[in-house]
């Protein structure tokens, strides 16, 4: 039993011991402060990834239809890199959104935290999982770098 | 007037109102400051890249650099454009950095300034997505050109163009 109590999420201490860190009022002005730039880069960024993300079904578009593929061979010419450029994209293009998704909301919670507490609480653990989507996101974004890169190689 | 040493730190000392943060507060902060020094990588990984491709179309050889004046401008230009970026990770990366500090030693300055560090890499990020909406809207009016002017080869069978779609739909 003493095992399963200290695996069991603790309440917020409200012990004065000095060694902890405390929410202060100049802490939570901050965050409300940055809340505001934050829920606005969000906002623009789910607008601008919404913008690319159609941009680059166009380019896919034309790229299938100028170069279209009489029988498809995955191991034939470049039909492996072009799958698997368009399969990137879509993981990318997801990833993105759920991190903007998840810092939008994050900074939404912090904007209206002053006197609700479990938004305070939320709204801090929606911005690292914003951290963690954008990181996958940026791995995806690296191999299709890489991809277009080798792709590049592989026909020259 | 006396001498105080550099890492001076001035005590903290809460008012009746503040109250402590509590374990699952400073868990969360563990967990976004361990992904937003990853997120800080990243992003400087990026901007080695990007400025590195801008570098090599520009400079396509070496020869060429040396040759006019004009290419020592676009050298001082292009890691200026990218300048954001940079600042983004640097910003990033000291937030990480401070709030990991903070909780280490149950820093409250450091945790206040690491906040600051978020708020100045939200204005890095504010203006690099303002940069990047200007390239949108210059991408757009480029398609649109180019939707507008395309009239496909007879030997490939698209069918209607979007264009032509449109036009029949209203």
């Amino acid at each position: 039993m003493e095992n399963l109590a200290q695996d069991l999420p603790q309440e917020p201490t409200q012990n004065n011991d000095d060694q902890s860190l405390w929410l202060t009022d100049r802490l939570l002005a901050q965050l409300r402060k940055s809340s505001k730039i934050g829920w606005l880069l969000m906002a623009l960024g789910l607008l601008l990834g919404i913008s690319a993300f159609l941009l680059s079904l166009f380019d896919l578009y034309l790229s299938w239809i100028l170069y279209p593929l009489k029988e498809f061979y995955l191991l034939e010419g470049n039909t492996l890199f072009r799958t698997l450029s368009a399969l990137t994209m879509v993981a990318m293009y997801y990833l993105f959104f759920r991190g903007m998704l998840e810092g939008y909301k994050a900074w939404r919670l912090l904007r209206y935290s002053e006197t609700d507490d479990d938004a305070l609480l939320e709204g801090s653990e929606r911005l690292g999982k914003m951290f963690h989507w954008l990181v996958i996101w940026a791995g995806i974004f690296g191999a299709r770098i890489l991809l277009v890169l080798l792709s590049q190689k592989w026909m020259s | 007037m006396t001498n105080t040493p550099l890492d001076f730190q001035p005590e903290f000392t809460p008012t009746e109102e503040e109250r402590p943060a509590g374990t699952w507060m400073e868990s969360y902060w563990a967990e976004t400051a361990r992904w937003a020094k990853y997120f800080s990588f990243a992003i400087l990984g990026y901007f080695v890249w990007v400025t590195y491709t801008d570098m090599s179309l520009t400079f396509p050889n070496s020869n060429s650099f040396s040759k006019t004046g004009i290419y020592l401008v676009a050298a001082l230009m292009i890691p200026l454009a990218n300048i954001p970026v940079g600042f983004l990770s640097f910003f990033c990366f000291r937030f990480s950095q401070d709030l990991e500090q903070a909780l280490a030693g149950s820093n409250q300055l450091l945790l206040e300034k690491a906040f600051r560090q978020l708020q100045r890499s939200l204005i890095s990020g504010l203006v690099i997505a303002t940069l990047w909406a200007l390239s949108a809207v210059a991408q757009w009016q480029t398609t649109i050109q180019f939707m507008n002017q395309h009239v496909p080869p007879d030997h490939l069978d698209f069918g209607p163009t979007i264009i032509e779609t449109l036009d029949t739909l209203n």
